[in-house]
């Protein structure tokens, strides 16, 4: 068993009436990337708020690295790097004096700068003032500065956002490497499935405040049952057929599909297929595709 | 023109009501204040409706209104400024001159709506004091404006400034440390004309009192200049500035 | 606290804030050559000694660029965190919210204090051009420097919290302002009239009086920056 870094017990915040956050119980283990994954407004954000201490939980608790974090929170947030939406900097100082800003701030040791400008790629770019960095430059500067501190836990609040697409590949590289290369566990948040796919070992997708799965992204997988597709000779009257002994048929493009079927229930409807003399020319198990799965969970019009 | 009235709109939209009411209240409510209060002190053989003006325009003339115009100057680019505005603003099917005009425009409507209230208190303090009968409007109108004329040059310049700063802190500065000598230009009969933060307090004044006597004509072509000087400046430099932030 | 200080002043580079500190008693010192040059005879013959004429000339200007110019300090300060939304980021950093807060007010105090001691060879040299003694009283330009800043503290420590409290720095500053022009009109307990009232001679001035103010400013000061920092350390940064 690994250690557990962070967990939620019935995380909640309101906003008025309105619980942004509801009920929300996060474990994010060492080791692990997670993907915290979820439509824009989902809750995403207040959570990271509320885990990095910024703001507070109507009801519920934080823990972190085994502690509460509303006792311990100098001592906790001393292990966190945190990048939190857009990043933070002074447009008037050059890269190297806002990471100088922060490093007196917690007191490591002078060459953490270069080490942290070379693990982001921004050592060309260092004495340059920030307020001419490019997007992408200003988020590399941003993850610089979560680093700066060698924390053991990475919170990324979309952290791709605005780049261009090799930008993306490059911070998702970079985030993949963090747990085998340094010992760094990672919370990343996002709202597409395909990035975090790529990037996590574990995924929690919230939806309206609520968290609606949890666990390796393997086990979404399983969470939707597959599909079986039944190929057959004319479709309407074995549509028919088929409903009179209760099965939940749909027609779709001329086949027939009903939904959680195992082997033996599969080879059964094949028979009373076949006893009624319908022809039937093919019999295909269908897999959803993780982003079907996540728009199925997350509710098709909110995703985008 | 139906463009130029939109962007009006528009300005409008943008701005927080509740903090224009909150920015134009107070300044004129303590001048006017302090006016009624020195009325004790009239020493001077001065009628006591003037009295009570020129002590009222004594505050709000020499620092209030042109920090004031400097406020709202700010103001009314900030909101560019933070949500990185100018792009979007400047990318609509608008010419600059008219995003330049609809600045102005509405800054000028700030600093008369200032003036208009300062008559509203002014008024409600007379007659408090039962003076109403014996004040000669012609003159307090006649003060209001100019004071409100003497003040565009100032906002042509203090919205200049703003455009070019993004930090809001940068032009008030500026704006209220060239406004502290205005106490000693103010004084000299030679040098306060020229000075644009005496300019207000000076139109302001009414004329023939005993206090510092400036040829109307001297004021109105240095004012005019100035306007031309600081709205001209401002308006080239607003249409041929690259937009960067 | 050291840390947080070291990091302060790095964040002041390339600033327009040393600047507006020099402003300050520059300004003063060329209105006063200004004054003194035109008039210098008519103030001398004044019945009082040189160096109340002097600091009685010099009042009409310092307590009011004092508390302007604390407005500005606070709003330029943490004018630059809001702008750089570094809130969020600063208080992800393991640093007790308290001390942060106490750094800025610190810090604030610092450059105050800076603009005070400026005073002295603007003093000095406003003396010594005017030819208004032959003693130069060192000691008296200090204190003529160092009270009204002393006493400007409670303004200082309230604009700082409006200004990190109210993100649209247009009203912070505006209260500041409408505070130091009216300030001569408040009663004498306002910490708006406490600069005014600690210039360190005897002049028949109503409410002057340094042994009371200086000490009052300098504890409504202290009690309003911890109150600050309290405060502070309570609230939620959402939208920064």
């Amino acid at each position: 068993m690994s250690e557990t870094l962070v967990q939620t017990v019935h995380l909640t915040r309101r906003y008025g009436s309105q619980a942004v956050v509801d009920g929300l119980n996060l474990k994010v283990k060492r080791g692990e990337v997670y993907g915290f994954l979820g439509p824009n407004g989902a809750g995403k954000t207040t959570t990271i708020r509320m885990l990095l201490g910024l703001i507070r939980p109507t009801s519920g608790e934080i823990e972190m690295f085994g502690q509460p974090l509303e006792k311990n929170r100098k001592q906790i947030l001393r292990r966190v790097g945190a990048l939190v939406e857009s990043p933070s900097y002074y447009g008037h100082l050059t890269g190297r004096e806002n990471l100088e800003v922060t490093r007196r701030l917690l007191g490591v040791p002078k060459q953490r700068i270069d080490e942290v400008l070379e693990r982001v790629r921004l050592r060309q770019a260092a004495d340059k003032k920030v307020k001419q960095y490019s997007l992408g430059m200003k988020q590399r500067l941003g993850i610089a500065l979560a680093l700066l501190g060698e924390p053991d836990l990475l919170i990324l609040d979309e952290p791709t956002n605005g780049l261009d697409p090799a930008g993306i590949q490059e911070i998702r590289e970079f985030i993949v490497e963090l747990p085998r290369r340094q010992d760094v566990s990672v919370l990343v948040s996002s709202h597409l499935l395909s990035e975090v796919e790529q990037m996590a070992s574990q995924v929690g997708i919230i939806r309206q405040g609520k968290l609606i799965f949890q666990g390796p992204i393997t086990e979404l997988r399983k969470q939707s049952l597959p599909r079986v597709r039944f190929g057959v000779g004319d479709p309407v009257e074995a549509q028919r057929a088929l409903r009179e002994q209760g099965w939940q048929v749909s027609r779709e493009e001329g086949d027939l599909w009903i939904e959680g079927l195992n082997r033996e229930a599969t080879s059964r409807v094949v028979e009373s297929l076949v006893m009624d003399r319908f022809s039937v020319y093919r019999v295909e198990e269908v897999k959803p595709t993780l982003e079907e799965i996540f728009l199925g969970l997350t509710g098709k019009g909110e995703s985008l | 023109m139906m463009g130029f009235a939109r962007l009006i709109t528009g300005e409008w939209l943008k701005l927080q009501k509740w903090l224009l009411w909150i920015l134009l209240l107070p300044g004129p409510f303590l001048a006017v204040w302090v006016g009624s209060q020195s009325l004790e002190i009239n020493a001077y053989e001065t009628e006591d409706w003037l009295w009570m003006y020129m002590m009222t325009v004594q505050q709000y003339g020499w620092l209030f209104f042109p920090v004031l115009t400097g406020v709202f100057a700010a103001l009314i680019c900030r909101y560019e400024h933070v949500g990185g505005g100018w792009k979007h603003l400047l990318a609509q099917p608008v010419s600059r001159t008219q995003v330049y005009l609809a600045k102005a425009f509405l800054l000028a409507g700030f600093a008369a709506a200032s003036q208009v209230i300062l008559l509203i208190f002014y008024m409600i303090a007379a007659w408090l004091n039962e003076l109403q009968d014996t004040v000669s409007w012609g003159i307090l109108f006649k003060s209001a404006i100019a004071g409100w004329v003497a003040v565009l040059p100032l906002a042509a310049l203090q919205l200049w400034v703003s455009f070019l700063w993004r930090s809001f802190g940068v032009p008030l500065a500026i704006n209220i440390v060239l406004a502290l000598p205005t106490i000693l230009a103010a004084q000299s009969k030679e040098f306060g004309p020229f000075y644009p933060w005496a300019q207000p307090m000076l139109a302001m004044m009414p004329a023939g009192n005993g206090y510092l006597d400036v040829h109307t004509e001297t004021l109105v072509s240095v004012i005019l200049t100035g306007f031309l000087v600081a709205g001209i400046g401002g308006w080239i430099h607003f249409c041929r500035r690259d937009q960067s932030a | 606290m050291l840390r947080i200080l070291a990091a302060e002043r790095l964040k002041m580079k390339r600033t327009w804030l040393p600047v507006l500190v020099l402003f300050g008693p520059t300004g003063i010192l060329l209105s006063m050559m200004v004054d003194f040059g035109l008039r210098r005879d008519f103030l001398l013959q004044q019945p009082l000694d040189s160096w109340s004429i002097l600091v009685k000339e010099v009042s009409a200007l310092l307590p009011l660029t004092l508390l302007l110019g604390s407005t500005l300090l606070a709003s330029l300060m943490v004018g630059a965190e809001h702008q750089a939304s570094s809130w969020k980021h600063l208080l992800t950093l393991p640093l007790s919210r308290f001390r942060i807060y106490l750094g800025k007010g610190i810090q604030m105090t610092g450059w105050l204090l800076m603009a005070g001691i400026l005073m002295v060879p603007v003093f000095a040299f406003l003396w010594i051009w005017f030819e208004m003694g032959k003693e130069v009283p060192w000691g008296s330009f200090l204190k003529g420097g160092l009270y009204p800043v002393l006493a400007v503290l409670p303004v200082a420590m309230l604009q700082l919290w409006l200004s990190v409290v109210i993100r649209n720095q247009a009203l912070p500053v505006f209260i500041g302002v409408v505070g130091s022009l009216f300030n001569k009109l408040l009663p004498a307990w306002m910490p708006w009239a406490y600069p005014g009232n600690s210039i360190p001679v005897q002049i028949a001035w109503e409410d002057n009086n340094p042994a009371v103010w200086v000490p009052a400013g300098v504890g409504v000061g202290i009690l309003l920056l911890i109150l600050g920092a309290l405060h502070f350390s309570r609230r939620e940064v959402a939208t920064e």
